[in-house]
Formats: structure tokens, C-alpha cells, sequence
């Protein structure tokens, strides 16, 4: 039982795991736009 | 060559088979002849053999690894146990060799010559190892035994009352006897073979098979009256279930040898009762004898209660039980080689590494009832080791003269209760026993299994996004920033391909006890589109007791999804205006790549598994070793106090 929970957790959390990479997710980013996504999370600059 | 001669006594033919037979004994009128070239002297009548449920007899024929053999002679012996026989054996190939007949047993050796010294035999001891003809032994057995009679060709003088002490050896591979009525002593090597690998034939009739379930013998306890049975001759004693007393079986007289008890415990009544009968491993047992042993630690009593068995083929084994935990046991006649009665960490037998785990100095027997192949006796002592490899159990067995090893195999009493149709259940165990198999053994090497498989998966997928996307160097520039003219600064150009990335822009600074504001703008040439990032930086140190630093002078901020295309950067700096010097600062910009924190945690959460199930694992571990002689110390018991 245990170790059907642990497979079925532990093939999750690699699921996780490859998403994440795949997103860039990192939890120790200091990003810049955190609260922004896509393209549209810029303004326009203008000199 | 045969010599056939006739009998000085009585004129019988005598012939003698074997050309090392020196002497012969009549089978007519029991004159012990001695041979003289072609001349026989009579030197006397030898005594009448005891009658035994032997199924041997002279003439009698069988095989040993593919060579024919005859039985020529025999030597019947008395030793604290009973009776056992020699049989002298005549092989095709002239060689001669011995067949030991004892309790059922059959050992097979050959004389063999050494050059070493043989030890003496006052200077043997039960357990002592030692090398003898380049194979280290141990001693099993000592035996101050004596000649009843003999019969047939024998290679040397025997008779009645013929002291024959001799000193059994064993190693795993092979056994082996000294034998003191001759001097030098005789050596004698060869191992135990099963009657009916041997090919028998000639044998008595109605005997063909070596089972002691044959004409019981039924009497009346000496002590009490009650009456008492004995089914076969190689129960040498029998406990009164009424009275307690332990009898001789083999006695005539049936001599008592441990007294009646005053008063029976009932708490020692045997939850198997004497005459139940089972399947143990799909053969049928009967239980036959009860006993109980008692160990003291500490003033503590531990006391455990042993069943003999009786199976097919005159074999026994053994039930034990403590506390809810049994064990089916069997001698070993191949015992390990490695230990004697002295303990050791741990013995290997049987391709199996086992631990020890206890030694009871001094297990005394303090109740017996039924029938037992040896005369046991109330209040005997015995030094008792135990291995574990769970779920066996390897123990050994010591007294003054005799060694004897037995291996356990732990049942689960819903195994006993099942083996023996039992209708009352049988008492939960308590506890962890010695060899009990541990239950989290398996799912723990399972859940290990499965992460060392998830682990390498983990590790692939991360090898796979660090080498395969990003950490490209997208950019490189330094700059100077001046107090004193603190004004916004403009990177190169550079491009950003492909599908939306993550962007990471470092800025490694020589701020020295000093800060620094950053505002960053990754802008789009073509679209316009900006991204700002607000950063500040601040670096101090210093000596206070040893050097310290507070702050960093790099730092690193990351843009999402930025989409291809031409950018630049703008960096404009807030400096601070008491410390007008001057700062560089080293501008990277690069596609991000794999981070490592997802990496750690994704390992971290997959270890929380196979821990759990090691921990648990550990647990039941630790229950079994707290029974044990390697019980950790707790500090209760360390600074010995009494409260």
C-alpha cells in the first residue's frame, strides 16, 4: 500500500518536476515581473 | 584374499573376509578368535550382544558413492545415551570402513593415517577447534564409552567391558572420530549419510527401514502409577504428565531420574498437548515430549518451552515457543565450522551471514513431560548461543560433553494453530523475537528500489534542461558609474531567438562597503515593449572579532516569457552621495537556464519516502536488538542507579 502510494507521488512529483523545468519556474528567481506574464506584461518605453 | 579356517572351539567354519581382520568371532559358539597366519587362537567367549531394533546385520549389503560394500563385523558400545553400533564394512575395492549406527544416525568413516600430534584426550574440550590432517575441527562430543560385546571380523581386540573413549568431530564439509581404546588413538573421517542413499540389502526382517515407531513399551510412572509410554527404543526418557517425574526409559528397573514435583505449574501446561498431531511442511509430526528451560538475567527469569516432535522415518524436530513466538527447529549434523561454544559477532552457514544475538549461560530445564532421545533430567544445565539471519535462527547447544547445533525457522502461530488444527487460538506474540522476519524488510527495499528509479529519472530530465535549453550568453558589458554624474547608460544590442525565454541579467559590482540603486529596463528595439527591474546593492565589511561581510556585490534578476527580437538594456544608477567613488559594474545577460532549486526539491520530496520506510523499518529493528545481548545502554541503566 505504502510503496503504491509512494510510486503513484513520486511519478507526480516528477511530472512536477519536468513542467516546472520546462516553465522556468525557479523558486529562487529574483524576477523582474513577477506579477506579469506573456508578452503583454511590458510597457512601451519611449526615449 | 578370504581365509577360510574352522573354529579351534567348536570346529565352525570360521572365514575371515577382510585381510586387515585380526580378529573373528565365532557365530557359533562366540569364542573370540585371534589370527596367527593360518592358525586361529580362541582368547575366550565374547558376551552376548544387546538385543537393539537394529535393521542391520552381518552379511547384510549396500552401496556408498557407487562401490559395493558387506557388513563383516560389528561393535556394540554403551555411552551415557544408550547404545550404539559400529559396523565394520568390506568394500569391493578392499578398502574397509566403519558404519556408525546411533539414535537413528548414520555417519560413515574411514581410518586415516596423520603425521600430526593427536591431542590427548583429557586435553579436549566441548567446542575447542583445532587443525588436525589440514582441516580445522570442533568438538561435538566426548564420550567415556564402553565395549558390550562384538560380533563378526574386526580389525582389532575388543570385548565386554573394553573402555572406548572417543571424541567426536565435526566441520561443515565432514565428520570425523578419535578413538583412545587404541594407542596412538585412531582417526576415522567420513560424514553422515542417509540410510537410504545407502542401497541396503540383507537386512533384517520386518526392520527394513530404520523407525523407531515400532514396539512401544508401556509402563507405570515409579513415583505416581500413572502409566507411561516409551515408543520406541530410542526414547531413553519419559516425563510423568501426572507427577512430573522423569523416568528411564531404557532402564529395566525404569529408574527415576529427576524426581516427582511437589506441585505442577499450570502455567507450564504445554499448549500443544502431548500425542497432538499436525503437518509441519506438508510431513506429518506428532508432538511426543514437552519441556520448559528457564535463563536467568539479572535475577530475571526467561523461560521458553520446547516440543519434540516425532516424524517420518524416526526423524524429530522441534517446537519452540516464547511469548507467543514459535519456531520449528532441526538438528544440524553438519553443524558451522566457525564457532564453537565460544561466541562470536556473527557465523556463516549455509551461504547465510548470522548474528549473534544472545548467550544464556546456563539454561536449565525445569519441566518435562512425554518422551525424549535423551535422558533429560530436571535441573540440567545447558550454555545456549543464538544467531539470527531472521527468519532463521541458528543455535548451539553445549554441556560438558556434548555440542549440538540446531536450525529455527520462525512460524507465526496462526501456522502452528492451522499445522495442528487447533480450534482454540493460540496466545499473540508479544513483542519482537529474535529471527522474527522483520514485516517492513520488503516494502523498505521496495520504496529504495523505486527511488533510486525515480531518482535517475529526476536527474535525466534535469541533465536534459540544462543541456539542452538555455544559458546562452546573450551579452557582456562594463561599465563605470561616477557619483558625480550618475546618469542612465544604454547596452549593446543583442538577440533573442526562438520561442519565449527566461532572461537573466547579472550585474557584478566592486561596491565596497558601499550601496548602490539599479534600475533596469530590457526594452524591444523594434516594438518598444520595456520590462523594469528595481534592484539595489549593497556591500559591506569589516573586522570585529574576525572579518565580516554583510550584502553582495553581484546580483542577478530574471525576466519571463521575453519573446524574440532585438533588445537593449538601460541602466540607471542611484548612487550614494556621501561616498563619491566610483563603481564598475559588469553587465551579463543570458537565456536562463535549468534552475537547481526544483532539482533539490523534487529529491528532497522523493527521499521523504524511501526514509519513512527506513525509519520503520528501523524501528522494528531496534525492538528486536533491545531483547538481545547488544541491547543499546540506555542512560537509565548506565549510571546505575536503582530508582
Amino acid at each position: 500500500m505504502f510503496d503504491k502510494f509512494s510510486l503513484a507521488a513520486g511519478v507526480f512529483a516528477l511530472v512536477v518536476f519536468a513542467y516546472a523545468q520546462q516553465q522556468g519556474w525557479n523558486l529562487f528567481d529574483n524576477v523582474a515581473n513577477p506579477s506579469h506574464g506573456g508578452s503583454g506584461s511590458s510597457r512601451t518605453y519611449h526615449k | 584374499m578370504a581365509l577360510s579356517t574352522n573354529c579351534p572351539s567348536c570346529g565352525a567354519p570360521v572365514v575371515f573376509k577382510s585381510a586387515s581382520s585380526v580378529f573373528s568371532v565365532c557365530e557359533y559358539c562366540q569364542s573370540t578368535l585371534v589370527r596367527h597366519d593360518q592358525n586361529l587362537e580362541d582368547i575366550g567367549k565374547m558376551a552376548a550382544l544387546v538385543e537393539d531394533r537394529s535393521p542391520l546385520q552381518l552379511g547384510a549389503e549396500g552401496r556408498y558413492k557407487g562401490v559395493h560394500f558387506a557388513l563383516i563385523g560389528r561393535i556394540q558400545i554403551k555411552y551415557s545415551q544408550g547404545l550404539w553400533n559400529e559396523w565394520h564394512l568390506l568394500f569391493d575395492d578392499m578398502r574397509t570402513g566403519w558404519l556408525s549406527e546411533a539414535a537413528g544416525e548414520y555417519v560413515l568413516t574411514f581410518a586415516e593415517f596423520v603425521e600430526d600430534r593427536l591431542p590427548n584426550f583429557d586435553e579436549l574440550k566441548i567446542g575447542q577447534r583445532f587443525v588436525l590432517a589440514s582441516r580445522t575441527w570442533t568438538v561435538s562430543n566426548i564420550e567415556n564409552a564402553e565395549c558390550i560385546a562384538g560380533q563378526g571380523e574386526l580389525p582389532f581386540k575388543v570385548g565386554a567391558g573394553y573402555p572406548v573413549p572417543a571424541v567426536d568431530l565435526r566441520n561443515q564439509a565432514a565428520f570425523a572420530t578419535l578413538d583412545y581404546s587404541e594407542t596412538p588413538p585412531l582417526f576415522f573421517v567420513g560424514e553422515a549419510v542417509d540410510f537410504k542413499s545407502l542401497d541396503m540389502n540383507g537386512l533384517r526382517d520386518g526392520m527394513a527401514i530404520p523407525t523407531p515407531s515400532v514396539q512401544a513399551q508401556v509402563f507405570r510412572c515409579p513415583a505416581c502409577g500413572s502409566p507411561m509410554a516409551a515408543r520406541s527404543a530410542e526414547i531413553l526418557a519419559v516425563g510423568c504428565v501426572a507427577c512430573g517425574a522423569v523416568v528411564d526409559a531404557a532402564d529395566q528397573n525404569h529408574q527415576i531420574l529427576s524426581k516427582a514435583l511437589g506441585l505442577r505449574d499450570e502455567k507450564y501446561t504445554p499448549r500443544l498437548p502431548l500425542g497432538s498431531k499436525g503437518r509441519l511442511e506438508g510431513k506429518p509430526v506428532e508432538v511426543i515430549g514437552f519441556l520448559v528451560r528457564q535463563s536467568r538475567v539479572d535475577g530475571i527469569a526467561y523461560d521458553w518451552r520446547e516440543y519434540l516432535l516425532a516424524g517420518e522415518n524416526g526423524s524429530y524436530r522441534w517446537l519452540t515457543e516464547y511469548d507467543g513466538h514459535w519456531n520449528v527447529a532441526d538438528g544440524l549434523s553438519r553443524p558451522p565450522t566457525s564457532s564453537g561454544i565460544v561466541e562470536l559477532d556473527s557465523v556463516s552457514f549455509g551461504g547465510q551471514s548470522f548474528k549473534h544475538f544472545s548467550t544464556s549461560p546456563a539454561a536449565e530445564v525445569i519441566q518435562v513431560a512425554g518422551e525424549f532421545t535423551w535422558r533429560v533430567r530436571r535441573g540440567e544445565t545447558s550454555r545456549v548461543i543464538d544467531y539470527v539471519a531472521p527468519p532463521l535462527m541458528l543455535s548451539s547447544e553445549s554441556t560438558d560433553s556434548d555440542l549440538s547445533w540446531s536450525q529455527g525457522f520462525y512460524l507465526a502461530p496462526e501456522a502452528i494453530a492451522e499445522a495442528f488444527k487447533l480450534s482454540v487460538p493460540l496466545p499473540e506474540p508479544v513483542g519482537v523475537f529474535a529471527n522474527q522476519p522483520n514485516p517492513w524488510a520488503e516494502p523498505h527495499r521496495r520504496v529504495w528500489r523505486l527511488f533510486w528509479k525515480l531518482a535517475l529519472a529526476t536527474i535525466l530530465v534535469q541533465a536534459f534542461f540544462v543541456f539542452l535549453s538555455g544559458g546562452k550568453l546573450l551579452l557582456r558589458q562594463d561599465f563605470v558609474f561616477d557619483p558625480r554624474a550618475a546618469d542612465e547608460v544604454q547596452t549593446r544590442e543583442f538577440e533573442i531567438t526562438g520561442k519565449p525565454r527566461k532572461i537573466a541579467v547579472k550585474n557584478t559590482t566592486s561596491l565596497d562597503n558601499n550601496w548602490m540603486g539599479l534600475d533596469l529596463l530590457l526594452v524591444n528595439k523594434s516594438s518598444g515593449a520595456a520590462w523594469p527591474a528595481a534592484r539595489e546593492l549593497s556591500f559591506y565589511s569589516g573586522y570585529d572579532d574576525g572579518r565580516w561581510t554583510e550584502g553582495s556585490q553581484d546580483d542577478e534578476v530574471v525576466f519571463l516569457n521575453i519573446p524574440a527580437g532585438t533588445y537593449y538594456l538601460t541602466l540607471d544608477p542611484d548612487m550614494a552621495p556621501n561616498k563619491p567613488v566610483a563603481v564598475r559594474d559588469s553587465v551579463e545577460v543570458h537565456t536562463a537556464g535549468a534552475g537547481w532549486s526544483n532539482f533539490v526539491l523534487v529529491m528532497v520530496f522523493l527521499a521523504v519516502f524511501p526514509l519513512f520506510a527506513y525509519f520503520r523499518y528501523a524501528a522494528f529493528e531496534a525492538r528486536r536488538w533491545a531483547e538481545s545481548d547488544h541491547a543499546p545502554v540506555s542512560s537509565d541503566d548506565a549510571d546505575g542507579s536503582d530508582d
